[in-house]
């Protein structure tokens, strides 16, 4: 019998354990290459359909819901069967029975580890199916950087057009402060404001810059005017005297003196 | 497991020397006795039932006994009866047990008794003990009751009540063998007759640890459940069955599938046991509508019905 090597080898809920948790792993990475076949297709459609493209997200976000919950929901013991079929009904009863303990349980377990060694991650992967959805992958993502970059639109939907200001509104209630206004003390003069098709040809000095003396070269003397501007004039300054008759100043020099002597 | 299956295969390669054919019928047998069961063969007279299950208990040092069942045969016959005995001059009532005291018991033509005596039989195939006036037997393990009937001459009959039909675990057809077989047939009984010196193959206590064995084998869950699905099929489906099955025929599915993975070599349930087991399983637990009836439907084409709904 084989009890004895079947005591030796891991508790076969490991097995089990390890055989959903790499299932799993592949399960997902297999539904995120199909979510993002689904979001790319999805925005190269809303791109040219002149749509927010981010909308995409919804679609993609559903399906890899809903397939990551049919998927983790599924019994990976008959996904095993499915590839290798020595292992067919075999390998889910013997997870089924995992806590079971008796002779026959524990050779079918024995067995079933054994032939486990035969199956190999390659059989749940289709190189073939992945490689052309990785490709699908590249070139939607190439279709959507050139129609983007050429701006091909398929179907424009008439986006609605920011209300211009100086034409008024029009037939809105009291909307004064909207008009047009033309005094020159907010904008100046109309001619100037208007440039029309002149060129401009305006040059911004950064903030931070130094002067090289050098290279700046001999400083132009400043005429300064020696003689003040005829409109400008000195005054003499008026003082403010006050008109008090001797007599009273003497009164008040008095009473303050005597004030002070006590 | 490979033992086991060597076991069994050595077994029917001996009741090969004395059966030919019969494959299936008497895989079958061997399934009843190993989930511990009764099993009722049918087939026309002059089929080798009566042969097959004597050679079967011989082949397992099992105790034999038959009973001719006849409309006059009356229960005493069968479980046995006190009898006055003279014992140092005493006169005292000694029990003198009857044919349903052995390991084997093959209850022929089963459909001559009387419903009295077909009951008597019931409480020894459930109870596996048997009462008489107030004192109650038991019977020695193991114990089968392999009962024959034939599907003619129908007349002068008792057929068996579905409550006692439901007791066997098993209905095993036995069919005609082909041409090829029946010409061996003619080879081996029509020449000088000598004996064919059978090896015993198995003992009681075999038998008993095989009988343990069989609980042991393990089943997949949506293996049990479509067992289940397929009993409880019998009891939906009103187009053709009248009346279904009883949840004592999913404990039997799921044991005679495991009898049969057993006798395969094999320690799980295949669902290939439950497509074969379907058959010998319900054939006497079901009833055909009248409509199914008209159709000319048989309860096997009615079983397979079921069985195709549920794959």
């Amino acid at each position: 019998m084989q009890t004895r090597e079947a005591a030796k080898m891991k508790p076969f809920q490991n097995v089990v354990r390890e055989i959903n948790k790499t299932l799993n792993e592949m399960i997902l990475f297999e539904n995120i290459v199909n979510t993002t076949l689904v979001f790319l297709v999805f925005y190269l459609i809303l791109t040219v359909l002149d749509i927010t493209a981010l909308f995409a997200l919804i679609p993609a976000l559903a399906y890899l819901g809903f397939y990551s919950y049919m998927s983790f929901r599924s019994y990976k013991p008959s996904i095993v069967e499915s590839k290798y079929a020595p292992l067919r009904e075999k390998l889910s009863t013997a997870a089924d029975n995992a806590g079971m303990e008796n002779p026959v349980v524990q050779e079918l377990q024995y067995e079933v580890t054994s032939e486990m060694r035969n199956v190999g991650l390659s059989m749940f992967i289709n190189p073939r199916t992945l490689s052309y959805k990785i490709f699908a992958v590249m070139a939607l993502s190439f279709l959507i950087i050139f129609t983007s970059t050429l701006n091909i639109k398929f179907l424009e939907f008439a986006r609605q057009k920011v209300p211009d200001i100086f034409e008024g509104p029009k037939g809105v209630g009291n909307f004064a402060a909207v008009k047009l206004n033309t005094s020159d003390d907010i904008y100046g003069k109309e001619d100037v404001a208007k440039l029309g098709d002149n060129e401009l040809n305006i040059r911004i000095k950064p903030v931070d810059f130094k002067v090289n003396v050098r290279e700046e070269g001999d400083t132009n003397p400043q005429k300064f005017e020696s003689t003040f501007p005829k409109d400008l004039a000195v005054k003499e300054t008026v003082a403010y005297e006050e008109n008090i008759p001797q007599e009273q100043q003497e009164l008040v020099k008095n009473y303050f003196k005597k004030l002070a002597e006590g | 497991m490979k033992n086991y299956k060597q076991i069994f295969d050595e077994l029917k390669k001996e009741m090969g020397k004395v059966i030919v054919g019969q494959e299936d019928a008497m895989e079958q047998i061997l399934i009843a006795i190993l989930c511990d069961g009764n099993a009722l063969l049918e087939g026309y007279p002059g089929l080798a039932k009566t042969l097959m299950v004597r050679t079967l208990a011989q082949l397992m040092d099992l105790k034999f006994s038959r009973i001719q069942n006849t409309p006059d045969l009356m229960p005493s016959d069968i479980t046995g009866t006190y009898i006055i005995e003279e014992v140092s001059g005493k006169r005292q009532f000694k029990f003198q047990p009857g044919p349903i005291f052995a390991n084997v018991v093959l209850a022929d033509e089963i459909n001559r008794a009387t419903p009295k005596t077909q009951s008597a039989l019931l409480e020894a195939m459930q109870e596996k003990q048997v009462t008489v006036g107030t004192n109650t037997f038991k019977l020695d393990l193991p114990f089968f009751v392999l009962a024959t009937q034939n599907p003619i001459e129908q007349e002068g009959t008792y057929p068996l009540p579905e409550a006692q039909a439901d007791r066997f675990l098993l209905k095993i057809s036995v069919n005609y063998p082909s041409y090829e077989d029946e010409l061996q047939i003619v080879d081996k009984y029509a020449a000088e007759a000598k004996d064919q010196k059978l090896k015993v193959m198995l003992n009681k206590n075999h038998l008993l640890t095989l009988q343990s064995l069989v609980r042991q084998v393990p089943i997949a869950n949506d293996i049990k459940q479509r067992a289940v699905k397929i009993i409880y099929s019998t009891r939906s489906n009103k187009e053709v069955i009248q009346y279904g099955a009883s949840p004592r025929a999913s404990i039997g599915l799921l044991l005679a599938s495991k009898a049969r993975a057993l006798m395969q070599g094999r320690n799980h349930v295949s669902s290939e046991d439950l497509n074969l087991l379907a058959y010998p399983i319900l054939r006497h637990r079901i009833i055909l509508n009248f409509e199914a009836e008209r159709k000319g439907m048989s309860r096997d084409d009615a079983i397979k019905q079921i069985l195709d709904k549920t794959k």
